[in-house]
């Protein structure tokens, strides 16, 4: 009991208080200046970055290994069916780029061409999931060194992922379009109708569906399966980014909007692989 | 003397950080595949209350303030809540620690269920109804009971390891073959 003595000096109220108030300190600082973690972020990159990796690449492979297992019959229709679509979409390919020479002239025409650029992007793996079931977050394993920074878009196939909240030195964290806290200033691509897209974690969870809302739609032209893409007037998402389909809409309370559902276009469960846009949309303060 | 704390000191440490580390990248990369009913269970805690327990409140303090702290980390938004709510969790599990006796694994169950309902129900609370989300009984019935019955499952399988490797940081103390009582006179 002796040794023990000397060892626990510090009452245990002791230390809940200070830990108490250290926490409540480090969430005013977070509130006051956005810090999230500073050298502890660096540290963290080399001691958990490395194993989330490994585990990783462990996991894929033995994904892929279950997926080698197909047969060879399968393995040749799914060819006949590939190759078939190879050379529809190759048809397809050259009118698009027959029209694109022809838009590029036009844009030009109306000096626009620097509007729907295309952007430069960057591969990146997807390490690890959020920390928590309550919010849709997830690690990717490049960082700062790589060229990513704070607020980036993030993309898979042609629609939106998400947006970098923190990025260290060889990982960052991506907060998704579904996330119950996001919101992403939209519009619907035919009409040019601004809304504002939200994630709902109770609506993803029932029916894989994110929220809208106040969609200014005047003449009543939106319709279900019109595309949502991110709008111009958005101050972090760059435009012109997919983020999905509309489901339902319901008019408003107020007779001015319109609000309902719409299916996001990438498939948030299996996400392996993201691109990150490598630019930040430039806003003037 | 001072050597055997010194000893003591340095396993309490590996310890908790060992536990911290193996935990977390369970919870981010290797249950993340095999989740049930959508949800993962919730590892950081199965650990934070566990050594709160059978190590005591201090134990449990500080586990839950460095693991609440790594999930702040990188959740990457409103850095320290998650350190405090861990914080409390392992404290309140430290003050329960009385009234654990030995080998039995149905009280420590029981007190990671409570912990893990608990602490769903302040990040509803506190970060869900705040924001205009009222439906408690689809969160709970959704989200916090699922993720409950989960961790439970899963602190079956690490309940051994956890408790081999508090008994390692404890060897020597009075706790091995112990009514855990002791506990409270070390605190």
């Amino acid at each position: 009991m002796n040794r023990r003595g000397s060892r626990t000096t510090i009452p245990g109220n002791f230390i809940l208080i200070t830990l108490t108030i250290i926490c409540i300190v480090l969430l005013f600082i977070n509130y006051a200046t956005g810090f999230t973690g500073g050298p502890l972020v660096t540290i963290s990159n080399y001691i958990f970055v490395p194993m989330q990796r490994g585990i990783d690449f462990i996991g894929g492979s033995i994904a892929s290994t279950n997926e080698d297992a197909k047969t060879k019959a399968e393995l040749l229709e799914e060819n006949a069916a590939l190759r078939d679509q190879v050379d529809e979409l190759t048809n397809r390919l050259t009118n698009t780029q027959l029209q694109q020479t022809e838009l590029d002239e036009l844009l030009t025409l109306y000096d626009l061409d620097s509007t729907y650029k295309e952007y430069k992007t960057t591969g990146a793996h997807v390490i690890a999931r959020g920390t928590s079931n309550w919010f849709s977050t997830f690690t990717i394993d490049k960082g700062t060194s790589e060229g990513i920074k704070k607020d980036m878009n993030v993309i898979a196939g042609s629609g939106l992922v998400g947006i970098v909240t923190q990025a260290g030195r060889h990982y960052s964290t991506v907060r998704t379009v579904i996330d119950d806290t996001n919101n992403v200033s939209a519009m619907v691509l035919d009409t040019d109708d601004n809304c504002i897209i939200s994630g709902s974690l109770k609506m993803m969870t029932e029916s894989g569906m994110i929220e809208i809302s106040s969609l200014e739609d005047e003449d009543d032209v939106v319709k279900t399966g019109d595309a949502i893409v991110t709008s111009n007037i958005s101050d972090k998402y760059l435009p012109g980014i997919l983020v999905g389909y509309v489901g339902e809409l319901d008019n408003d309370a107020n007779g001015l909007t319109k609000s309902g559902t719409m299916t996001p276009v990438v498939d948030f469960k299996h996400l392996k692989d993201v691109l990150v846009i490598l630019e930040t949309k430039e806003i003037s303060d | 003397m001072q050597q055997t704390v010194y000893k003591y000191l340095i396993r309490s440490a590996i310890a908790v950080f060992g536990a911290l580390y193996i935990g977390f990248l369970l919870q981010t990369s290797f249950f993340p595949r095999i989740a049930l009913a959508g949800v993962t269970p919730n590892i950081i805690l199965i650990v934070t209350s566990m050594f709160g327990f059978l190590l005591g409140a201090k134990y449990g303090m500080i586990t839950g303030f460095l693991g609440g702290l790594l999930l702040d980390i990188f959740c990457g938004s409103s850095f320290g809540m998650y350190a405090l709510m861990y914080l409390y969790v392992g404290s309140l599990n430290g003050a329960l620690a009385k009234i654990y006796y030995g080998d039995d694994i149905k009280l420590p169950l029981f007190l990671i269920g409570g912990s893990d309902f608990l602490l769903g129900m302040t990040i509803y609370l506190s970060q869900f109804l705040m924001r205009n989300r009222s439906d408690a009984g689809f969160y709970i019935t959704n989200i916090i009971v699922p993720e409950m019955v989960y961790t439970v499952l899963v602190a079956i399988f690490l309940y051994f390891p956890l408790r081999w490797v508090c008994s390692w940081v404890d060897q020597g103390g009075e706790r091995t073959n112990r009514s855990v009582r002791g506990v409270r006179e070390l605190g």
